[in-house]
């Protein structure tokens, strides 16, 4: 399964332990390079990730008031995200022996869908 | 929210509707920039509703596959009584095996209910099902070779449709065992019960005068409601979603 931007956005967030969704915002948007990524992109793409068996809720914790569910990257969702990883190393490599990218080409990026 | 799929909304509505109030919580201050940032917000929301739904048309999710089967069910359980209480006559006598499609895909609607429940069980429906399926084929198939008088196929053709109807009341007795015990269909889990152990008394076929009287009494009437009601069980059985599915599976 090819991943979209979104999708290996939240495989990459999950990569450093069980999350909520506002956290996976949280951390996408502080980590990865500015992505923002939407509500809607978010949920949309838990369920496709989901159905795909790349990542499983792990059951909601919180006070009544706050509860929230959390999400955990499945063996397959590692490797998935491996492998988008490294397609894009190869393809940011490329990008950069072309010209088209100096190392040092800050990244600008706003909701991803 | 009301523009998501139902089933979607089910699941993450909630979820979404208490994340998008963190996000308004923590979202820019400032008259321009929080309309700003609100209309990108609900911009992504729709967008994500619209994409949803039309995944949702390109592939069907199970829910309302099995929705469909439980109509098509109704439908032909409803036609195949009709045709029994007053015999279809002319271009009306087609709706017979139109009957037999939607109990047939009524079947596999219920399949789809089980799926990931059990898997020996499926399995063994699954497999008791397709081969009384395949015996009532090799009757029909001889019933339409043995057009002649006296039809030197009939006991074939008899053995095959009445053998068949057992190992289909077989096939549909174990998905209903496995239906009742994992209340897949919900309230109505019972409903392949009574279809399968109808099917199963058609073991009587081995006795033709027990038989004979069965097929006269209120047992094939019976059996065409049985999947009336087993398709109003998937109308209103409870929507699957796979993640949910994989929690409840033991294995």
């Amino acid at each position: 399964m090819r991943l979209t931007a979104a999708q290996f956005a939240i495989l990459l967030a999950l990569s450093r332990g069980e999350m909520h969704g506002y956290a996976i915002l949280q951390e996408s948007a502080a980590h990865q390079g500015g992505l923002r990524l939407g509500p809607g992109t978010l949920y949309r793409s838990l369920k496709q990730l989901s159905d795909a068996g790349l990542i499983h809720e792990v059951g909601e914790r919180g006070d009544l008031d706050h509860r929230r569910r959390y999400y955990r990257l499945t063996d397959d969702g590692k490797r998935a995200a491996e492998a988008e990883a490294e397609a894009l190393k190869a393809l940011v490599e490329r990008a950069q022996r072309t010209g088209l990218l100096r190392p040092d080409a800050p990244s600008r990026l706003g909701f991803s869908s | 929210m009301r523009l998501y799929p139902a089933e979607f909304r089910r699941h993450y509505g909630e979820e979404l509707e208490r994340l998008l109030a963190d996000v308004a919580q923590a979202g820019p201050g400032g008259r321009v920039a929080r309309a700003a940032f609100w209309i990108r917000v609900l911009a992504d929301v729709a967008q994500g509703a619209v994409a949803e739904r039309a995944a949702q048309l390109a592939h069907p999710s199970r829910t309302v596959l099995i929705r469909a089967a439980g109509t098509s069910s109704v439908l032909g359980g409803a036609v195949f009584l009709a045709g029994m209480i007053t015999p279809l006559r002319g271009p009306a006598r087609a709706g017979v095996p139109a009957s037999v499609v939607g109990m047939a895909a009524g079947a596999v609607g219920l399949y789809l209910a089980l799926h990931g429940r059990s898997p020996r069980l499926e399995r063994l429906g699954l497999a008791l099902g397709a081969a009384g399926l395949a015996l009532a084929f090799i009757g029909m198939a001889g019933s339409a070779l043995g057009v002649v008088e006296p039809n030197p196929l009939a006991p074939i053709i008899n053995t095959g449709e009445h053998a068949g109807l057992v190992f289909i009341g077989a096939g549909m007795s174990v998905w209903g065992i496995l239906a009742l015990r994992t209340h897949a269909l919900g309230l109505l889990s019972f409903a392949p019960l009574p279809i399968g152990l109808l099917g199963l008394a058609g073991i009587t076929f081995l006795s033709p005068h027990t038989f004979a009287r069965l097929e006269s009494s209120v047992v094939p009437l019976a059996f065409s409601a049985g999947w009336i009601l087993l398709g109003l069980a998937l109308l209103t059985s409870p929507p699957q979603h796979p993640q949910r599915l994989r929690r409840e599976t033991p294995d």
